[in-house]
Order: C-alpha cells, then sequence, then structure tokens
C-alpha cells in the first residue's frame, strides 16, 4: 500500500488520513492557527510580534509530524501579508497623524482592502483550524500549495529516517 | 505554475480592490446639496443677527478700518467672477485676532485680525481663506454634519433663539477638518493670485500668528483634526507665481488703519 501511495504522488510523501493522526498531531495543528490569534491580539500595535509568535511555533512543531508541519507553515505563510498590511497601514496612520499627511481616499481605501483582508484571513483561519482538529488538510490559495511542497515533498537529502543502518 | 497563478490572484484581488475602494465615492463630506443657496442665506442671515447681538459686538461702521476692510474685499470678489453668493463682511470691535464664516456669504472679521495684519494683503488672504470656506460649502457641511437637516429646516421655519445661538456657537468654537482646510487654502491661494496679491500673505501672517501666539495649539494638532499650521505655511509660502506677477497695490495707509482699531 505504502508503495501504491507513493507512486500516485510521485515526489511526495503520502498524505496521512485521518484515522491516521494522533488526537496530539490535531490539536498541535489545529493551534497553530488558534495560536495566531492570541498574538495578533497582543501584538496589534507591533504587527511583528505575532510573526515572532508564529515562527517559533512553527519551528517547535514542524518536527513533530508532517501534517503539524504543513499546517503551522500555512498559518505562518498566511499571515504574512495580513500582517504586512497591518503594518503599513499603523505607519501610514501614524505619519496621517504625526506629520501630516493627507488622510485621502487612496489610504481610506486601503484600509478598507486590509479590513476585508483580515476578516478573510481570522474566516480562512477559523476553517482551517476546524479542519485540522478533524485531522484533515485545508489549502489556502497560495500558501496551501508552498505549504504542502514545504511539508511532503521527498527531499532524499533531507530525509534522516534511515540513518541507522545494521552493521555492515 | 499554478503557485503562481495562486499568486497573481491574491495580488490582483489586493491590487483591485484597493483600486476600487479609493475611487468609490465613500463617505465624502460634500453629499448632496439639499439646502439651496437662497436657503443658506436666508440662514445666514438669521445666524449673523444673532452672533452680532448675542456676543455684544460692536460694529466698525464709517471708519477708516471698515472701509479698507471694503476697499480688500470688493477686490477681492471682483477678482472672483461670478458666486452664488451675497457676500457681506461685518467688521466687529473684538481684541481676538480671528475671522470667520457663517452660512450665505457671511464673514464676521475681528478688528484684532486687523490690527495683527501688516497690511491689507495678510487681511485679503485670511479673508480669501474664509470665502473659500463658503464657496466649497464647508460651512453648511459643518452645520449639517453636527445638527443635521431636520435642525436647519426647523431654523429657516421659524426656529426659536436658542437653536439659532446654538448654531453660532458651534460656528465659532468648533473648527473645520483638515481636508477643508486645505481645501480652503488652495482656494485661497488661487483666488489671491488672481487678484494680483502674493499669495505669500497667508504664510506670512500664520507665521507670525503662530510666533506670537505661542505654540500652545500646534502641539495637540495630531490630535485635533487640524491640519498643522507648519505646513500650511510652507504650502503658501512655496506657491509658485506667474512669472509675470505684478502685485496690485491697494493704496491703503495701513498704520492710520490700524491706529483707529
Amino acid at each position: 500500500l505504502q508503495e501504491l501511495h507513493n507512486t500516485t504522488t510521485s515526489g511526495y510523501h503520502p498524505l496521512p488520513q485521518p484515522d491516521e493522526i494522533e488526537i496530539r498531531e490535531r490539536e498541535d495543528a489545529m493551534g497553530a492557527y488558534l495560536m495566531m490569534f492570541a498574538a495578533l491580539a497582543a501584538g496589534l500595535p507591533l504587527p511583528v510580534i505575532n510573526l515572532i509568535a508564529a515562527i517559533i511555533y512553527y519551528f517547535v512543531n514542524r518536527g513533530k509530524s508532517r501534517f503539524v508541519n504543513f499546517h503551522s507553515l500555512q498559518s505562518v505563510l498566511s499571515q504574512l501579508p495580513t500582517s504586512l498590511m497591518n503594518a503599513v497601514a499603523i505607519f501610514w496612520g501614524i505619519r496621517i497623524l504625526m506629520e501630516d499627511w493627507e488622510f485621502n481616499d487612496t489610504f481610506k481605501g486601503y484600509l478598507i482592502v486590509t479590513l476585508i483582508a483580515n476578516l478573510l484571513y481570522i474566516a480562512f483561519s477559523i476553517v482551517a483550524a476546524v479542519r485540522a482538529r478533524k485531522g484533515r488538510m485545508y489549502y489556502f490559495l497560495f500558501f496551501g500549495r508552498i505549504a504542502y511542497d514545504s511539508a511532503f515533498r521527498i527531499r532524499p537529502e533531507r530525509d534522516h529516517s534511515n540513518i541507522n543502518k545494521p552493521p555492515s | 505554475v499554478k503557485t503562481l497563478r495562486d499568486a497573481l490572484i491574491i495580488l490582483g484581488l489586493f491590487i483591485g480592490g484597493w483600486i476600487l475602494f479609493s475611487y468609490l465615492p465613500w463617505f465624502s463630506e460634500e453629499g448632496g446639496r439639499v439646502i439651496s443657496v437662497e436657503q443658506e442665506s436666508e440662514l445666514g442671515d438669521l445666524l449673523s443677527e444673532v452672533a452680532l447681538s448675542d456676543y455684544d459686538l460692536d460694529r466698525f461702521e464709517g471708519t477708516a478700518p471698515d472701509s479698507a476692510l471694503e476697499r480688500i474685499t470688493d477686490h477681492l470678489l471682483e477678482s472672483y467672477g461670478l458666486t452664488e453668493y451675497d457676500y457681506n463682511f461685518y467688521l466687529v470691535q473684538e481684541e481676538v485676532v480671528n475671522a470667520f464664516a457663517l452660512p450665505g456669504g457671511n464673514i464676521v472679521v475681528f478688528s484684532g485680525l486687523m490690527d495683527f495684519a501688516e497690511g491689507p494683503e495678510e487681511v485679503a488672504a485670511v479673508l480669501a481663506h474664509e470665502i473659500g470656506h463658503i464657496e466649497q460649502a464647508h460651512v453648511l457641511d459643518r452645520l449639517m454634519a453636527e445638527f443635521g437637516l431636520t435642525i436647519l429646516f426647523s431654523v429657516l421655519s421659524g426656529g426659536d433663539a436658542m437653536i439659532i445661538s446654538e448654531l453660532v456657537q458651534s460656528l465659532m468654537s468648533s473648527s473645520f477638518s483638515r481636508r477643508q482646510e486645505a481645501e480652503a487654502d488652495d482656494f485661497a491661494l488661487n483666488l489671491l493670485e488672481k487678484s494680483r496679491i502674493n499669495p505669500h500673505a497667508l504664510g506670512t501672517f500664520f507665521r507670525r500668528l503662530k510666533r506670537e501666539q505661542g505654540d500652545w495649539d500646534s502641539t495637540l494638532e495630531p490630535i485635533l483634526s487640524h491640519p498643522s499650521l507648519n505646513s500650511r505655511i510652507k504650502k503658501s509660502l512655496e506657491f509658485k507665481l506667474d512669472p509675470n506677477f505684478q502685485a496690485v497695490d491697494f493704496k491703503i495707509d495701513w498704520e492710520r488703519v490700524r491706529e483707529q482699531i
């Protein structure tokens, strides 16, 4: 069966099915999305903080399993654009307040787009968290592919699964 | 390839959304004109009457400062050309350096402003700014935003004196939005050039006002939505004049005007 998996998704490790994933893994995967909300709230004035938290979470958890690796990487990647947009919005806003930049329609439009992006990010993260808890994969547009590629692609040079060998 | 396509979709949504929301006429401050110019003038007459009597403002009539002001304003309005409003300028005895616009082309000028100005050009600059607020319907917009249409109509159909005082009070104390101030400045600079008055007068006036009245309000500016005086001064002083610009001479003995204040 293992062989079959390998040939159907050539170059990638087989995807674990829900019944193969332990509760512990599912919860770690779900945590990757939920942790972001806490960090987002804590880091509100400085959006860098939640980014740092996300990156730490990813590096701590990615070794646990490919499933957890995928979800935590997807979580990190998907919040990059919104964090960046929020940071720009905040610094732009500060400039308007302190240095008398113009509060124009371009900024209003930007704020609305940023708001929508944040709402989308939150909505998709909740869906992804629920799916992860159920042991399911859930692919975001763009970020899903990258995370899948990073977590499941077979890389012989990084594959440590048969480092231990019998005596020659 | 699909990853690239997905990235382009996200980027496209972002840029498309930004452009869309930037060009949609959002909570624009103008809105439609629901009060006609006639009604605005009527409202303005009521308000200026109350403003003069409530605050015990004595008018300077038939004096040198009054005729100087008339000369300046006539010149400005003549250069401006057609306007829907019938302008009235009230010069009143009050030391504060101030001038404020009431609806319908009524502008109250404090004598302190005439005294503080170093020449008719600076008075013209401030008045051009106030005319800008009226021509761009800022005064009406502010009243609409603060009191709403119902109250304004009730005043027009014979509202009580309390409400009118309330309206005057609000126009005298609260300020225009940052955008409205910037618009009125732009209007003033262009009108000044058209009137053959050096637009830098607006900047020099603000600069002296800032220097002499201290900085107490400029520290609050970021919080209040008032545009920083500095950038307004800069804009005025950097106004590019036509190379053939020739300043008009008001032929007003300014020292004599000031003496009588």
